[in-house]
């Protein structure tokens, strides 16, 4: 059977305000298996999805494991129970996703398979296009776990709260793994961080 | 403050975690420490370039694949129909049924060799010596019954553990499926669990200790599969 034409079938479609719907409904829609409350649910949370598994897993990887994250997502809203966010449990699921790849990806590399280099390829170039890749290039040569925190945290700017939730650790923890992160990040960087000093030169 | 106790709170300085009093001592030391204010400017640095990293814009064609790929998992569901949705009713009928019908059944056949042998050798108050004694035309089909007898239930033994193998194999890509919703401590402690139950299994003796091992490793698996006691999204 053609799994294109399964966008087409027929199903349920509730009276969903799209803009003005929260978890609770949006949540009930799903699994009903409401064609647009999954796809809002989608677009909700592509951007962040895809953007931490882009960087944890790098590139090449990134879009094979936010399909993964995302029929994870859909197939296991039944058993959610609320007891958490709704996108912390989808962040949780995402970075759970990438770690595993990350995993994976490392047992490659020991036994001789050159596909993580790739990993490392510069994304498209930020204000600072130089700076952008070394960060990038540093943050492939992370433990996949403090690479994890540090984008959770200091990418995606979610307060250590949530990346504790998301990481089922505690909050201490995360400060504690995310200092180490940033130091190591600091450590790899050296040169680059310090050729450049900040307008005013001074610490906030 | 010195530099190595700078170094430990500069993450936290920065975070703006420190009370009024430890962000004041910070600022002293960064005001006459030019090494340390260059640890400073570095992270300072960092966080931004970080937090200005450019984002990572997802492919305009990940919903498609992501609605194929779920498509492809419903059919799926939709022809292992029975077999997926019934392991439930598989175990609820497993429980009760198999290993008690093993045990009466060999029970009663082993029950049968002895009425056998107590008819072969009336005379004899202890039916278990009398195949020392009964005359030798009656001693082989005894001892066939009792040998029918233990291969009936090695055979029921052997089907009961047919049986929970299959439930096990049914359980296990769910509750795996589940548990990749875990934290990554929590999907090794599944490991280890599960490793232990399964050891259980494979070194308890024939009869009601194997038994209950296996029960111990479905209701476990059962349990993980549902989301039961583990609570989905949220425990810590």
């Amino acid at each position: 059977m053609a799994s294109t034409a399964v966008s087409d079938i027929p199903r349920p479609r509730a009276d969903l305000a799209a803009a003005a719907m929260d978890d609770a409904t949006l949540i009930a829609a799903c699994r009903r298996g409401d064609a647009r409350a999954m796809e809002l649910l989608y677009h909700q949370y592509k951007r962040r999805v895809f953007g931490l598994c882009h960087r944890i897993v790098g590139p090449v990887d990134a879009e094979e494991v936010a399909q993964e994250v995302f029929v994870r997502v859909f197939r296991g809203l039944a058993g959610f129970r609320g007891d958490a966010q709704l996108g912390t449990w989808i962040y949780r699921l995402a970075v759970n996703c990438a770690l595993t790849q990350a995993g994976k990806q490392r047992r490659r590399q020991e036994v001789g398979d050159d596909h993580l280099e790739e990993v490392a390829a510069p994304p498209v170039a930020s204000r600072d296009p130089r700076l952008s890749r070394r960060v990038e290039a540093a943050m492939a040569e992370l433990p996949a776990g403090y690479r994890a925190i540090l984008v959770l945290h200091d990418v995606e700017g979610l307060s250590h709260e949530e990346c504790a939730a998301i990481m089922d650790c505690r909050v201490g923890t995360s400060k504690s793994q995310l200092h180490k992160a940033r130091m190591r990040m600091r450590e790899l960087l050296g040169p680059a961080l310090a050729a450049e000093r900040l307008p005013g030169g001074e610490a906030p | 403050m010195n530099c190595r106790q700078l170094a430990e709170q500069v993450d936290a300085y920065l975070d703006g975690d420190l009370d009024e009093v430890g962000a004041s001592a910070c600022r002293g030391h960064l005001r006459t420490c030019a090494a340390c204010r260059d640890l400073a400017d570095q992270q300072t640095r960092l966080r931004a370039a970080l937090a200005e990293l450019p984002p990572a814009e997802p492919p305009a064609h990940l919903w498609a694949a992501i609605d194929a790929r779920l498509g492809a998992a419903e059919i799926a569901d939709s022809r292992r129909g029975a077999l997926a949705t019934g392991w439930s009713r598989l175990v609820a009928w497993l429980r009760p049924v198999a290993w008690p019908v093993a045990m009466v059944g060999s029970a009663g056949a082993i029950a049968l060799a002895v009425v056998q042998l107590r008819g072969a050798a009336p005379s004899q108050p202890l039916a278990l010596r009398a195949p020392v004694v009964a005359p030798a035309a009656a001693a082989p089909p005894v001892r066939l019954a009792l040998r029918d007898a233990l291969d009936e239930r090695a055979d029921l033994e052997r089907e009961a553990d047919g049986r929970f193998r299959q439930v096990v194999s049914e359980l296990l890509p769910l509750a795996r499926a589940e548990v990749a919703t875990w934290a990554p401590r929590r999907a090794q402690a599944f490991a280890h669990d599960l490793e232990r139950r399964e050891q259980a299994v494979l070194v308890a003796s024939p009869g009601h200790v194997r038994e209950r091992a296996w029960h111990d490793l479905t209701s476990y698996l059962e349990r993980v599969a549902l989301g039961e006691q583990v609570a989905m999204g949220g425990g810590r």
